[in-house]
């Protein structure tokens, strides 16, 4: 027995390596909801991250800002 | 096969670079997480390392006998080159993360003192540190960020932005290992004025008190003649 008798058990694709993973979809909301489940990062777990939005107006603000 | 089921020649230059570009990206996003004013961190350099890695197991299925190993070789070679235009993202998008950051906070560390004190307890701010930050943040990064986007992802364009950023961390610690002088020195100029307020009050009351009298005075004066 060997972890290739597990392909194709859950999906019916041949093209599984091929499958682009895509843009995470989440917010803060959604990463508290499975914050229990994550074995990960604990700065994810406890919301501590920019989504994109987020770094993308903290950037603007960053880049625009003078300095002292 | 097992004895035909291996990496190509060619592939180890591209698998080495890939692995060094991780590693410093790895090193970037410990480095960004701590220095982040909020301690947080940015998943999008994760989710490029993620496609990073999607990629480069299509390239070991391939080279190794899995299921992609029907493909020719174009197959490996064109998943390698997508991995490592993956891993360069990540890079650079920390680098964008961290240059940023430590601008942000060096704002954080002068705003709260005047260019008096910032002069005093920090003499090589005006004349030496802002103007190279001036040219670090307006001309180098500029250019750099320009760079990428007319799509030249070239090593050099990275190592020169790492360089940059890495300046930019030194640059940081001479603020902050200036903390305690401005403060020191701002509480002194508080101090002081607080000093100037009392004295000017002192002497405006005791002004006050001797045109009283002198007015005083004048007025017995007069009515007693």
């Amino acid at each position: 027995m060997s972890i290739d008798s597990l392909k194709g058990l859950f999906l019916d694709r041949q093209d599984i390596l091929d499958i682009e993973p895509g843009e995470p979809n989440f917010d803060r909301e959604l990463a508290l909801q499975f914050s229990p489940r994550n074995r990960g990062s604990v700065r994810l777990s406890l919301g501590l991250f920019y989504t994109r939005e987020e770094w993308q107006q903290r950037r603007k603000e960053l880049m625009e800002k003078p300095l002292p | 096969m097992a004895g035909e089921a291996a990496f190509a020649e060619e592939d180890v230059p591209s698998l080495k670079r890939i692995a060094d570009y991780y590693e410093v990206t790895k090193e970037l996003i410990l480095f960004a997480e701590q220095v982040d004013p909020l301690n947080k961190t940015l998943p999008q350099p994760i989710n490029e390392l993620r496609n990073c890695l999607d990629h480069l197991m299509r390239v070991v299925s391939s080279r190794l006998g899995g299921r992609k190993a029907q493909h020719g070789g174009d197959y490996a070679k064109t998943n390698m080159d997508k991995a490592y235009g993956h891993v360069y993202r990540a890079a650079y998008d920390t680098l964008d993360w961290v240059s940023l950051t430590l601008k942000g906070r060096i704002i954080d560390e002068l705003e709260p003192f005047s260019v008096d004190t910032i002069q005093a307890a920090l003499p090589e701010y005006y004349s030496r540190i802002r103007p190279r930050l001036e040219t670090i943040l307006i001309e180098d990064v500029a250019q750099l960020r320009m760079d990428k986007d007319v799509g030249l992802p070239g090593e050099e364009n990275l190592v020169r932005y790492g360089e940059v950023a890495a300046e930019l961390k030194k640059l940081f610690f001479e603020v902050v290992n200036a903390k305690s002088a401005l403060i020191e020195h701002h509480l002194r100029l508080r101090s002081s004025a607080r000093r100037g307020v009392l004295r000017d009050i002192a002497v405006g009351t005791a002004g006050g008190v001797a045109v009283l009298a002198i007015t005083l005075a004048i007025t017995l004066l007069v009515s007693s003649c």
